[in-house]
């Protein structure tokens, strides 16, 4: 058995009270113009997004500085296995993964540069 | 924070999130969206404080004007963390007491102090609307909040910034004053 709620009214009692609201049916027109004006201004002023905590820009130089390691890394161990191969990732293999070699390559002997500048020439000369 | 999908009228939380993170154009129609869906609400909390139209437009104005400095660039953002209308209600209710405020000011013949002058009845020779002046603005507006606008109590407590516990005891006690009172006896016996 619950026991009465001694905190509620008698549903009469409610309804009279909700027939006692005043109406709401009050002109806004100028509040609405207003109000649109207000929200017009300040969401057009600038620097409107939310400005980035200091810990985004830390994160973002040290991903940069992670890609640039990496990059040098990748740039540090080209061998002669790399030979004949798409080193710049362009699509294609051309004389720019030959200086690419020539430039960051470790122990390639030069003949094998060579030989391979002779057969990206040769390509080139083919189509 | 929404998982509205497109179509679906956005909730409110979806809108405070556009106000405090979208693009301007969708920021501003997010507003006014929060504008239209709540200004009945923040007009019938207005009225029940002043009673008079020409000022509640003016609280009106004056609590959207304060939310608005919530949301960037000038404001940190809004973090809802209950309905939206039990973060309003405090605002509202400030706005009203503040133009009732301003009102009084202008006539310094009056009192000033808020909880004496928050109410002015529309129509002061019913039984209920004597009973409701006599009330303090504590427990008048926590009956407003309850029988009127149908609020559930944790939202009163939000909305009043009170424990959920004194906003029952407090609820207690208007309810007791309207069982004693000779205006609203009547309804109890039935």
């Amino acid at each position: 058995m619950t026991e009465p709620d001694t905190n509620d009214l008698p549903p009469e009692l409610i309804r009279a009270l909700k027939a006692r609201e005043l109406p709401t049916d009050v002109i806004t027109a100028r509040v609405d113009r207003e109000v649109a004006a207000l929200a017009a201004e300040h969401f057009a002023a600038p620097s409107r997004r939310r400005q980035r905590p200091a810990w985004f820009a830390a994160a973002a130089a040290a991903i940069v500085a992670v890609v640039i390691v990496l990059q040098l890394d990748q740039s540090a161990v080209l061998t002669r296995d790399d030979l004949y191969t798409d080193v710049d990732g362009s699509g294609q293999i051309d004389i720019a993964d030959v200086l690419a070699l020539a430039r960051d390559g470790q122990d390639i002997p030069a003949e094998d540069l060579d030989a391979f500048a002779a057969s990206v020439v040769a390509l080139g000369d083919r189509s | 924070m929404s998982n509205d999908a497109p179509g679906r009228t956005p909730s409110d939380a979806a809108l405070v999130a556009t106000c405090n993170d979208g693009e301007p154009a969708a920021a501003m129609r997010a507003f006014e969206t929060l504008y239209e869906r709540h200004k009945p609400f923040v007009l019938r909390v207005a009225l029940n404080v002043l009673h008079d139209h020409n000022l509640a437009l003016d609280a009106l104005q004056e609590t959207f004007a304060s939310l608005l400095t919530r949301f960037p660039p000038k404001g940190e953002g809004l973090e809802l963390r209950a309905k939206f209308t039990s973060f309003l209600y405090p605002v509202a209710r400030n706005a009203a007491i503040s133009q009732l405020r301003k009102a009084r000011q202008a006539r310094p013949d009056d009192a000033a102090d808020p909880d004496e002058l928050a109410f002015v009845s529309p129509d002061p020779d019913s039984d209920l609307e004597r009973l409701l002046a006599r009330l303090s603005l504590e427990r008048r507006e926590i009956v407003v909040l309850r029988f009127i606008l149908d609020l559930p109590m944790a939202d009163i407590a939000e909305a009043l910034e009170i424990p959920v516990g004194t906003a029952k005891s407090r609820l207690h006690a208007a309810v007791t004053d309207l069982r004693n009172s000779p205006e609203t006896k009547r309804f109890f016996e039935k």
